[in-house]
């Protein structure tokens, strides 16, 4: 789990009150309906998932505002990209 | 000397000058890039080897039964065991910190590497001291040990076969993917399958055997190949060769 998919977690649980596990699974699914393994999510694939969030969170017969989503999508950019790819190790090897 | 013992020199030698040179490697990306999995990986391969060392002792004693006791055959029976055991463990350890995966899976993987050799100093002082290795262990024993060495190995291989599918999908949709590291994350998803089947190996001996049967024989085979492959593997993460290096920049 990289920084910025912490913080969209987060930020994810505290605006709409799931839990930790719950926000982080409802990430994970958005980003599977957008095609993108949570594996290997970076920043720009997580926003790009973000309007999949309306129908994940409705699961949960929650209404997600435009003004929460603005909150994630804030927290995402603004966490650093860091690498924890797990591709770097096998990259820094030469 | 025996056959068995030219053959058990041999084999000592050619490994260790193969696991030598990966060790080599491996420690000089530890040097610059100072991640922990080059680490492990690196005790992982000595720990095969002292195994390697114990098989050829085991191997050579057919030829000389003098070696059967003594101090030889209870280093012997210690490298066997816990060299074995040790290896198996560290692959599980590397594949959870190579493949990044959830810190909960990282210390599962550790439990496997202690539970593992706990086990096999627990087996040398239970088995009889005619038992060697672990492939002749009793049942109640070698089930478990097998068990938790598949643990690690397989976690491993589907780990990395599902990031390998999930970059190549991801490289489709126009992410760009280093194609050298994608192949090196493929080649050790590989080596964990090839590590698995001689793991599974262990199974076929009878409880308390011997290898010299033609069964036995296929199952040391069996054996030697799933090592080879891991071999290999590391070979081609960590020394790739020019040619497989532009193999796979084409593709």
């Amino acid at each position: 789990m990289n920084s910025a998919f912490a913080a969209a977690a987060a930020v994810l649980a505290s605006q709409v009150g799931l839990t930790a596990t719950q926000a982080r699974g409802t990430l994970r699914l958005a980003l599977k309906l957008d095609g993108i393994d949570p594996r290997i999510a970076r920043r720009d694939d997580l926003v790009h998932a973000l309007p999949h969030l309306h129908h994940v969170v409705a699961t949960y017969r929650i209404h997600l505002e435009e003004r929460q989503l603005e909150a994630i999508r804030t927290a995402i950019e603004t966490a650093p990209e860091t690498s924890e790819d797990a591709l770097d190790f096998f990259k820094d090897i030469d | 000397m025996e056959v068995e013992g030219v053959t058990a020199i041999f084999g000592g030698t050619v490994i260790g000058a193969v696991d030598a040179l990966i060790v080599d490697r491996v420690m000089r990306a530890f040097r610059r890039t100072r991640r922990r999995a080059h680490l492990l990986i690196a005790l992982g391969i000595l720990a095969s080897y002292l195994a390697v060392l114990g098989a050829c002792l085991v191997l050579a004693s057919h030829g000389s039964p003098s070696m059967t006791h003594g101090a030889v055959w209870a280093f012997a029976r210690f490298a066997s065991h816990v060299g074995a055991a040790a290896a198996y463990g560290l692959v599980g350890v590397f594949a959870a910190e190579a493949f990044n995966v959830a810190d909960t899976m990282r210390r599962a993987a550790f439990a496997v590497f202690a539970c593992l050799v706990a086990l096999s100093f627990g087996a040398m002082q239970i088995e009889p001291s005619a038992v060697a290795t672990p492939a002749t262990m009793r049942w109640e024993l070698r089930v478990p040990f097998v068990s938790l060495a598949l643990a690690g190995s397989l976690s491993g291989a589907l780990h990395a076969h599902g990031l390998v599918r999930a970059y190549r999908a991801a490289r489709v949709r126009g992410r760009a993917v280093d194609p050298v590291a994608l192949g090196r994350m493929s080649a050790m998803a590989a080596g964990f399958l090839a590590m698995a089947l001689s793991q599974v190996a262990l199974l076929g001996f009878a409880e308390h055997g011997t290898f010299d049967t033609l069964s036995g024989l296929g199952l040391v085979g069996a054996i030697m190949f799933g090592a080879f492959g891991f071999s290999l593997a590391c070979v081609a993460t960590w020394a790739t060769p020019v040619w497989l290096r532009k193999r796979w920049e084409v593709r």
